[in-house]
């Protein structure tokens, strides 16, 4: 009960710590390689930084109201060939479908939001847990992945939907002025979620429901509603990131996105959002995937093995986790 | 003390009403695992064969083992997603450790030694792993999904930096260290006999120990467990250790079935686990739960996968049938509460 006092002050040290480090690596890495400073290779990181930004957002609000989506790599995966597949231009195309740019988009968006929805109400209404209802979809997503793909592509099974589209290689690959179009859908994606967790009467909700659901409904808050809106986020942003995914390289993969969940869930961790539920945010979330896209994109730079990146990647994820305990010891 | 109560109890009952209390609990998910074997066996040819069936429990002992252990993980509210990574850790140490295992890397070329200190060293280093989980959740106390998230990554770089990334091969598999994944004894296929083994082991823990019963208790509420007297930390730090040496075990007897130790051996094996233990009536919240669940758990994905298999239809029925199952099975429960089975699960 008493960590969940208090959210703002807690965690304003895990990210403090993260911040710093990031600094350090940043710099750390330039002076090793000064190409990491370079704007191509800056731009870089932004961009694969707001791939996992978007779905790590949603996977915040997931995660601040107690639970966690462990299908939001399939969802990704599945909004990517949902709206690859239904351009009707891929090759070897066996789908007569041709829809406009933006409706591919809604139709994409729509079925991982029906996605999220689902998990929302699996967990909300027949009260199986996240964890559990998330593995499950996590599977049923990904078989639909391949119904779809098998659907609009002749051939093997599980062939990429592989196509060209001015949309799409804009939303993966554009650039206005020399920002990215991702980051700047990240960040506003960002600046949304802040401002609604921030002064939204449903936001707070999301925090009273992750700190104690029985007491959030005493006080006049429907849990069940808050629930289902955040897995239905979730689906959503994560069907955005895996339209970025799908733009970035005008292919959808039927395994794109395996495993990205936990990706996101480090990303939050790091963030200082607890797995418990009701403290955080997702101003954490942005610094945490920040850390892991320098980091990453760094390591590979100055050449270090992919082993030794794991065993980075573990340590730092306990470490952080652990200082955060540490120093909230401290202050009390 | 409820268990100290069900004992004195259950010894003055007869043989029958024993096996009518173990069995009762587990009516639906039996229920369940039979109908699937009648459909089975209705329309895919060859599904009652010997052959097959022998080759289903075998397949399936593999992941049994892991989820014996990870039943007890899950018992007392807490969960391990590093196990498909100890599990691939084990079978590269082993395989590198055994005479005959050869890769292009250096460490499968330092030392050699006997198959079984091969296997003792490679099930002490993934108890390591297993107790550095333990430790982390227990002292530290970083939540368990968190900490095991961070093992998994870890213990996957630990993988590929032993292994170099190159398979371990076998030139040739030692007749002793064959067995483990292809033998018999008997007629029973050898990891069936170790999956036995656990699967009672575990059945005796959780019921006849005070470790076992503890763990219930833990589950239930941790913190009138401690104050009951129950040490609660090493209890939890054991269980981490039982699933770090059991997903060891696993990835040995996996080694010694395709002869080969790969780095990325084992990945997302945890799901699959879980998703069994959780389908046997484990609660993943903790404080209820049986071994004997999970065996029935384990089976009825591995008849699914089994019996698809054999009708040659593509892998994502298998995904869309296995979330189906488990959304129904649990959230049924839920929406068609047993009372009587609700309140006697926890025993074998």
């Amino acid at each position: 009960m008493m960590e969940r006092e208090g959210s703002r002050k807690k965690h304003f040290n895990q990210q403090k710590l993260i911040f710093v480090l990031l600094i350090v690596m940043f710099f750390g890495f330039t002076a090793i390689r000064p190409e990491f400073a370079s704007p191509r290779s800056i731009d870089n990181i932004l961009r694969t930084l707001s791939m996992y930004g978007i779905a790590s957002m949603g996977m915040t609000l997931v995660i601040l109201t107690g639970g966690t989506d462990l299908s939001a790599g399939s969802v990704m995966a599945l909004s990517g060939v949902v709206g690859a597949g239904l351009l009707g231009n891929a090759i070897s195309a066996a789908n007569p479908v041709k829809l406009p740019f933006a409706l591919t988009v809604a139709a994409a968006l729509t079925a991982c939001g029906f996605i999220g929805l689902i998990n929302g109400l699996c967990i909300a209404k027949l009260k199986i847990a996240p964890f559990v209802a998330t593995l499950a979809m996590m599977s049923i997503a990904r078989s639909l992945v391949y119904v779809t793909a098998d659907s609009v592509v002749q051939g093997v099974s599980g062939s990429p939907i592989t196509f060209m589209d001015d949309g799409y290689s804009m939303l993966g690959q554009g650039h206005i002025g020399p920002v990215p179009v991702q980051l700047l859908l990240f960040l506003a994606v960002f600046l949304l979620l802040y401002a609604f967790l921030k002064y939204t009467r449903t936001g707070r909700a999301v925090y009273a429901v992750g700190g104690n659901q029985e007491i959030a409904r005493l006080a006049g808050i429907k849990p069940m509603w808050v629930i289902i809106l955040c897995y239905t986020l979730c689906g959503v942003l994560a069907g955005l990131s895996g339209l970025i995914l799908v733009g970035r390289l005008s292919s959808a993969s039927t395994v794109a996105a395996k495993g990205y969940e936990l990706d996101f869930i480090t990303a939050v961790a790091l963030g200082g959002t607890g797995m418990r539920g009701g403290s955080g945010g997702v101003a954490g979330t942005l610094l945490g995937v920040s850390f892991l896209a320098v980091m990453n994109n760094g390591l590979d730079m100055v050449n270090m093995p992919s082993f030794y990146q794991y065993l980075i990647k573990g340590t730092i994820l306990v470490l952080a986790v652990y200082a955060d305990k540490m120093l909230q010891k401290e202050k009390n | 003390m409820e268990g100290m109560k069900e004992k004195k109890k259950t010894v003055r009952i007869s043989l029958k009403d024993r096996i009518c209390l173990a069995v009762r609990p587990h009516l639906v998910i039996l229920f369940a695992l039979a109908a699937l074997m009648v459909i089975m066996s209705l329309i895919a040819p060859n599904f009652l064969s010997k052959g097959n069936m022998m080759d289903i429990i075998r397949v399936n002992s593999i992941k049994g083992i892991m989820s014996i252990a990870m039943t007890l993980v899950l018992l007392t509210g807490g969960i391990d997603l590093s196990v498909g990574s100890t599990f691939a850790v084990a079978g590269a140490v082993t395989a590198s450790l055994t005479i005959g295992g050869y890769s292009d890397y250096i460490t499968s070329n330092l030392f050699k030694c006997n198959t079984y200190a091969a296997i003792l060293i490679g099930l002490s280093v993934a108890a390591l792993i297993g107790l550095a989980n333990g430790l982390i959740v227990t002292k530290l106390k970083v939540e368990p999904f968190i900490a095991t998230l961070a093992m998994m990554i870890f213990a996957r770089g630990i993988t590929y930096l032993y292994t170099g990334g190159y398979p371990i091969n076998f030139k040739p598999i030692p007749a002793d260290f064959a067995w483990f994944g292809k033998g018999y004894l008997g007629i029973v296929p050898a990891p069936a006999v170790l999956f036995i083994l656990v699967a009672l082991a575990g059945g005796w823990l959780l019921r006849y120990t005070s470790f076992g019963r503890s763990l219930f208790a833990i589950g239930g509420n941790r913190e009138t467990a401690r104050l009951s007297g129950i040490r609660t930390e090493r209890n939890v730090c054991l269980t981490y250790v039982l699933m770090g040496v059991m997903a060891g075990l696993a990835g040995i007897i996996m080694t010694s079935r395709v002869a080969s130790a790969s780095a990325v051996a084992g990945e997302s094996y945890e799901m699959d686990v879980i998703a069994g233990v959780v389908l046997g009536g484990t609660l993943q919240s903790g404080g209820k739960g049986s071994v004997a669940g999970t065996v029935i758990g384990i089976f009825i994905f591995g008849v699914i996968e089994n019996g698809l298999n054999i009708l040659g239809l593509p892998t994502y029925y298998k995904l869309f049938i296995k979330g189906l199952v488990i959304i129904l099975a649990v959230g049924g429960r839920y929406l068609f509460p047993n009372r009587e089975t609700s309140r006697k699960i926890g025993g074998v």
